[in-house]
């Protein structure tokens, strides 16, 4: 009997859900269709913008974060997949606007062969999209990843050496400096560091300006999620510690090579600069989140 | 429960989307311009310099997003320098192809991060003999990590415009190609190895040689 009722009531009960899911689905249908239309257009138009990216992203080493990126943006995407649906709402025209912002500059890049413009447009477009499309509530939820996209695209190569150029010579400078204090006795040229057996020359590898750039795009992340009260003050010191984890660096290999010789060069931190910079930055952003999340408590608490 | 609003918007949307599409996918790219690809180019004579075309595939220069590079050395009796020229045209088709900056893209050897370049202080003060304009030349120091250094003077050429910059260059042609439909751009690029003490001679060569080819050069881009 109990065995007969209690096939009794689930059947009925899967029924009832059965049929609640089938409503469900059925109306989320037409909305899912319209979505996927629009999806395949969104490919359709940047299919070979993305085609070109993730050439870009295997072919150099310096640009490989494209794919953290991507993983990090869809994670967080999927992490507020709830209010997500909770926030489908009206169409709006400022998402009309911005659409057709995001379509001016790809056609700009598209037409005119700049593929920078034509790869910036994507996160606006699709965030036009979504704000048109699904409404204000909406474009609020997904604009962080959506906008985070922003920092998959590789800058200019003639950009990345101009702002790596002006970083060696920072680099140098600070090293020489931080040097002296050590009564190490030292001559600066340019970027050339010249000790007394040996000239060094923080080279544009050495500048830090590509492992830079992954420090910034998983501080980012690390700042919007955390949920501490000292956002502020980590979104400001975020270039300024990735430029410190590098003249850290060279500082060390310097006074290295001083006081030990040129095996110094051999040593990982020199051959793994990138790894290494992103590391001791990173870490140091950490440790700051921590010592003021820390602070900030007692001061707050009575 | 779609209404008719939401409808609209998904209609407007579509519209957008298949038009983007249409125009930049779909749409007919500029036919490559015809160019002149006989090394001919280079004038043997200019005024007190001497100067002879070298073969493609001797040259020591390759750059990989150029579709025809035309490459000489040009020498002046009391100079004991050799200079390079070479120059590059990049018809932009396929579409996005462009001369690649000799800032980044160096001798013989592509990209190659052992070289870094110095910018060069001094503003250019070259000038064209023609109409005696400044010409917009850009000079840098390319050093290798190993030791060699080479001065070289460059600019770009995009219709009858030239541009020392490499950012006013990237504009340029976005421009020409927006509003032109060509596609086409040449980099000319003197340059000569040196030694430390022989930079600024270098440099003086350099752009004397500047002054009498930019002209030639300027002239004999097709388009």
């Amino acid at each position: 009997m109990r065995k007969e009722g209690f096939t009794q009531g689930t059947s009925s009960q899967a029924l009832n859900l059965s049929a609640e899911t089938t409503e469900k689905f059925s109306s989320l249908l037409l909305p899912l269709g319209k979505g996927a239309v629009l999806l395949v257009l969104f490919l359709g138009l940047y299919g070979p913008t993305i085609k070109g990216l993730v050439v870009d992203w295997f072919s150099f080493y310096t640009h490989s974060h494209g794919f953290m990126i991507v993983a990090l943006s869809a994670y967080l995407a999927w992490s507020r997949r709830r209010k997500l649906i909770d926030s489908l709402g009206r169409p709006h025209l400022g998402g009309l606007l911005l659409l057709l912002v995001g379509l001016a500059v790809f056609s700009l890049g598209a037409l005119g062969g700049e593929e920078l413009a034509e790869r910036a447009s994507l996160p606006i477009t699709l965030l036009g999209l979504f704000f048109y499309v699904c409404g204000l509530d909406m474009m609020r939820v997904v604009a962080f990843p959506v906008l985070y996209l922003l920092l998959m695209i590789p800058l200019p190569y003639t950009l990345f050496r101009d702002i790596a150029f002006a970083l060696r010579l920072f680099d140098a400078k600070a090293v020489a400096l931080a040097t002296s204090f050590l009564g190490i006795p030292i001559f600066l040229d340019g970027f050339m560091i010249h000790l007394p057996e040996i000239s060094l020359e923080v080279a544009d590898g050495c500048s830090g300006a590509f492992s830079s750039v992954a420090l910034i795009a998983l501080g980012v992340f690390y700042i919007h999620e955390m949920e501490r009260p000292n956002k502020l003050l980590l979104w400001s010191l975020l270039i300024p510690f990735a430029v410190f984890a590098n003249v850290v660096r060279i500082f060390v290999i310097t006074v290295g090579v001083y006081f030990f010789g040129d095996w110094m060069l051999r040593t990982w931190v020199h051959q793994f600069s990138g790894v290494f910079n992103f590391l001791l930055g990173f870490g140091a952003l950490v440790l700051l989140s921590i010592v003021t999340q820390r602070a900030f408590s007692k001061r707050v608490s009575p | 429960m779609m209404s008719r609003h939401d409808s609209l918007a998904w209609w407007v949307a579509v519209f957008l989307l298949s038009t983007a599409v249409l125009y930049t996918r779909v749409a007919e790219a500029p036919a490559p311009q015809s160019v002149d690809t006989s090394l001919t180019f280079f004038p043997l004579k200019l005024n007190e310099w001497s100067c002879i075309p070298v073969d493609g595939n001797a040259a020591s220069y390759r750059d990989a997003s150029t579709d025809y590079s035309w490459v000489g050395k040009c020498w002046k009796t009391e100079h004991a320098l050799v200079l390079d020229v070479h120059i590059g045209y990049a018809s932009g088709v396929p579409f996005r192809s462009r001369n690649l900056s000799p800032r980044l893209n160096h001798p013989g050897l592509g990209l190659d991060d052992r070289w870094s370049f110095i910018p060069q202080d001094h503003p250019s003060n070259a000038r064209q003999k023609s109409d005696s304009r400044p010409l917009p030349c850009n000079q840098i120091l390319l050093s290798h990590s190993s030791g060699p250094r080479i001065a070289v003077l460059y600019w770009y050429q995009v219709g009858n415009s030239i541009y020392g910059d490499d950012y006013r260059y990237r504009v340029a042609l976005l421009i020409q190609r927006l509003f032109r439909r060509r596609t086409a751009s040449q980099l000319v690029r003197i340059s000569t190895t040196v030694k430390t003490a022989e930079e600024n001679s270098a440099f003086d060569a350099i752009h004397e040689l500047a002054e009498l080819f930019a002209p030639v050069a300027r002239s004999r881009f097709t388009q």
